[in-house]
């Protein structure tokens, strides 16, 4: 087993995110024990840099962080089966992901749902989300990751930060949506006032 | 007045809109629906400059990784490598900190404060430790069990609240008890009272509140909250 790292600084500090929420989600998902699924991060890590390294990324279609997620799952589905001796059941298809938020269904709700259509209110709604996010609970700011970007199941975000089931991440994502809303409109109000 | 229920239909119907999950007919009602219903008009803005926001941003931070890693792989045949253990380490000297901190604010408290005399009884939890979660995390629900009982029963309740304390603090980082969170933080907020703490208790109790406003353990922490600020 290789016991070292790879030395770089971005895909470090990727990694090092990753690495809580991959973690809960192996031990809740599969009962791998700690040792364990150290040595699946580092596998997997190394799988990654390789693919980036030979150029398997360069068109991406989902997060770097989904994808990242189903190479640990390939790696942990590898491990569970060598454990128990079985061919293992590796699939592209495994169910963590929901449908992608398409691009042009976005601007076109944008567009809809707004009153106001000019890039200048566009670009002030831009620096809204970002400061409204950033000042979001960690707990929020997960569920949207998770969800609105890495299109991952309600089910998988609850395994992956410790809620109880799928159901729970629910009830909390409607909250912090309304949490979201709430600020987005104040300030967004103080525009127009 | 628009109850939660529908709030949370319209997220749906949002999202499947946004997914072009939507048959024909749906997407007709849904956008008929948009021109006049208000609330339906500002949860889709939100939501959508929310999940724009989402992949602008990540985005960004994808392409800063792969990049990186594509310039610096050029003409290099090894990976320059370091030790994952000394990150793990550092983690361990954070929480370290914590508890040192935390346990000198206890210290402080123990030989600077007095005897507290509110009525805490109506705000304790009924714990149901069995139905919460699955049996692999028994382990930390009994844990959680037996902080709480320690608050509610023992005289002296310091050391249960330096405990539950030090769970609270790594809630973002720690994900074991994650699911609980409310009911850890209405517990501390007891346990800061009964070690005299208000000011302590004041915080966890408005972040509980902010954080979930619409639950049932966020009315009694308000009522608690307004307890103390009577006092």
């Amino acid at each position: 087993m290789n016991n070292n790292f790879i030395s770089n600084k971005e895909l470090n500090r990727f990694l090092e995110c990753e690495r809580l929420k991959v973690r809960s989600y192996l031990r809740n998902a599969y009962s791998i024990s700690g040792d364990d699924i150290d040595d699946i991060y580092q596998e997997s890590s190394l799988v990654l840099y390789r693919n980036i390294v030979d150029g398997k990324l360069t068109a991406l279609s989902c997060a770097l962080s989904t994808y990242f997620f189903k190479v640990c799952i390939n790696q942990a589905l590898a491990f569970v089966a060598k454990q128990k001796k079985k061919v293992p059941l590796i699939s592209d298809n495994i169910d963590v992901e929901e449908g992608v938020f398409l691009d042009d269904k976005l601007d076109e709700l944008y567009l809809l749902a707004t009153e106001d259509n000019t890039e200048e209110y566009r670009t002030l709604a831009d620096r809204i989300v970002d400061e409204i996010v950033q000042s979001l609970p960690e707990t929020c700011k997960n569920i949207f990751e998770g969800y609105y970007w890495q299109n991952l199941t309600t089910k998988v975000i609850a395994d992956m930060f410790g809620y109880a089931n799928a159901n729970t991440v629910k009830a909390q994502k409607y909250k912090c949506v309304d949490k979201f809303k709430k600020r987005y409109n104040e300030l967004a109000q103080k525009y127009y006032d | 007045m628009i109850n939660n229920e529908h709030i949370e239909d319209f997220d749906e119907r949002i999202e499947k809109f946004l997914r072009g999950e939507m048959t024909q007919e749906e997407e007709s009602v849904f956008k008929s629906d948009l021109k006049t219903n208000k609330e339906l008009r500002m949860r889709a803005e939100a939501i959508s400059a929310l999940v724009r926001g989402m992949k602008r941003n990540r985005a960004n931070e994808d392409n800063s990784v792969l990049n990186s890693v594509s310039v610096n792989s050029k003409g290099k045949k090894s990976v320059p490598v370091t030790d994952t253990k000394s990150k793990v380490f550092s983690l361990k000297r954070f929480a370290w900190g914590c508890s040192i901190a935390a346990s000198a604010i206890l210290l402080y408290n123990i030989f600077s404060g007095s005897n507290d005399t509110m009525d805490l009884t109506p705000y304790y939890i009924e714990y149901e430790s069995n139905a919460v979660r699955g049996d692999e995390d028994s382990l930390a629900v009994d844990k959680l069990a037996n902080l709480f009982d320690g608050i509610q029963s023992a005289e002296d309740c310091t050391k249960y609240v330096e405990q539950l304390e030090s769970i609270y603090m790594s809630l973002d980082t720690d994900y074991t008890y994650r699911s609980h969170s409310d009911e850890i933080a209405m517990y501390l907020a007891l346990g800061y009272i009964k070690c005299n703490r208000k000011d302590d208790a004041k915080k966890v109790l408005k972040a509980l509140i902010d954080d979930n406003p619409y639950g049932n353990i966020s009315k009694k922490a308000e009522e608690l909250l307004k307890s103390i600020n009577l006092e």
